[in-house]
């Protein structure tokens, strides 16, 4: 199916960051798996129409969590990104890309939830691309599927306790939304940060149960004993998947630790 | 050849979830649709689709579909030229939203 919006890219927005010794502008999302509730700004209004955004989240402590962006005056926040995955152990730095519009003037905003019964200030730095020559601006919405706001993670993926051998489809979303234009497949480690280094390989699946088609597979990830974190931690593809699809995920990976080998994936599916 | 108006007005869309045609017809002509999004506010999503037949027998199918979400920077939008030879079927629903929006829309052929 046609998408008539053409769009590049012609300068970078950076949010977030002020002078040298700046990396970012600082939150403390809620404790104990709860959103603070409180919105902290990223910018007053943004200075270009922008037809992509990169999200850059870092946290300097063990623990999983789950971040909103948000567009919006202060009090009228509506989220925009919902739901991004962070999991890793001490220092980590997770990176999300999607193409949608975000009009000139637009305030930004983050919140989010971490799995902490006391968690310190997490940093959000924002980055819009913004067009160049064109007509009609980039993807609309993204939709956020099997985030598990109980724990702050996601959606619990068994590799199996054979090494290098694939564990078996797990449901991630039984009926998509709206249609995928663009994917993007996001890992977490489910608190545990006692981890190996170890590969892993991922299919992303469509279609019944017993009747998966890999649409996007054998993607290798490494998981590392320094950082506790998928590398990388998440990654997107342009798609064309139609709304009403179940969508799953199978994996395997050389860890056959009962705990260790688990996951967490999130799915963003931007139409 | 100059751009000639096929169809236009303002469509009110009353509830959400709810397609609504802006225009069907055997015109034969090469489309494009235009529509003004700037009464759009965040949480607001819209989504315009499109169908064409590739042959005279044909069931209607989708050929174009695309969705807008929150406020819009370039409220004017334009689909890409589509050559409807045979049929054309354009709607739109807004799916998501508190308000429902009137919008306002013009259907022009290129030849």
């Amino acid at each position: 199916m046609g998408r008539w919006p053409l769009y590049g890219s012609s300068r970078f927005e950076s949010l977030g960051v002020s002078g040298s010794t700046d990396y970012g502008t600082s939150f403390t999302p809620g404790a104990s798996d709860s959103k603070s509730g409180t919105w902290t700004q990223i910018v007053a209004a943004t200075a270009e129409d922008a037809s992509g955004i990169l999200v850059i989240i870092t946290d300097a402590q063990n623990d999983d969590a789950l971040i909103d962006i948000a567009i919006g005056g202060a009090g009228s926040e509506k989220v925009l990104l919902s739901n991004l995955i962070f999991s890793g152990r001490d220092f980590t730095s997770i990176h999300y890309y999607f193409p949608i519009h975000i009009p000139k003037g637009t305030r930004l905003s983050v919140d989010g939830q971490n799995s902490a019964a006391a968690p310190t200030a997490m940093k959000c730095q924002i980055i819009l691309f913004t067009q160049g020559f064109n007509p009609g601006g980039a993807l609309g919405i993204v939709d956020t599927y099997g985030a598990n706001t109980g724990d702050s993670g996601g959606t619990e993926i068994d590799p199996g306790g054979t090494a290098n051998t694939k564990g078996g489809w797990t449901e991630v979303v039984a009926s998509t939304s709206r249609p995928i234009r663009y994917i993007n497949m996001a890992f977490g480690f489910r608190d545990t940060f006692t981890q190996t280094d170890k590969y892993y390989r991922v299919d992303l699946g469509v279609g019944a149960s017993t009747a998966e088609k890999v649409i996007i597979g054998d993607i290798v990830f490494v998981k590392s004993s320094t950082t506790d974190i998928f590398l990388p931690s998440n990654m997107g593809f342009p798609v064309s998947i139609p709304s009403g699809s179940r969508l799953s995920v199978n994996m395997q990976s050389q860890d056959t630790d009962a705990t260790d080998r688990l996951t967490d994936v999130v799915l963003y599916g931007v139409a | 050849m100059a751009i000639t108006v096929l169809a236009s007005g303002t469509q009110t869309v009353s509830a959400l979830d709810t397609q609504y045609t802006l225009d069907n017809d055997t015109d034969g002509k090469t489309i494009v649709l235009a529509i003004d999004l700037a009464n759009m506010v965040n949480d607001d999503v819209l989504k315009i689709n499109i169908q064409t037949k590739i042959l005279s027998g044909d069931t209607l199918q989708d050929a174009y579909e695309a969705i807008y979400a929150h406020v819009q920077g370039q409220p004017n939008v334009y689909s890409v030229p589509v050559p409807a030879n045979i049929e054309h079927l354009v709607r739109i629903e807004q799916t998501d939203g508190g308000t429902t929006r009137a919008y306002k829309w013009a259907l022009l052929a290129l030849d």
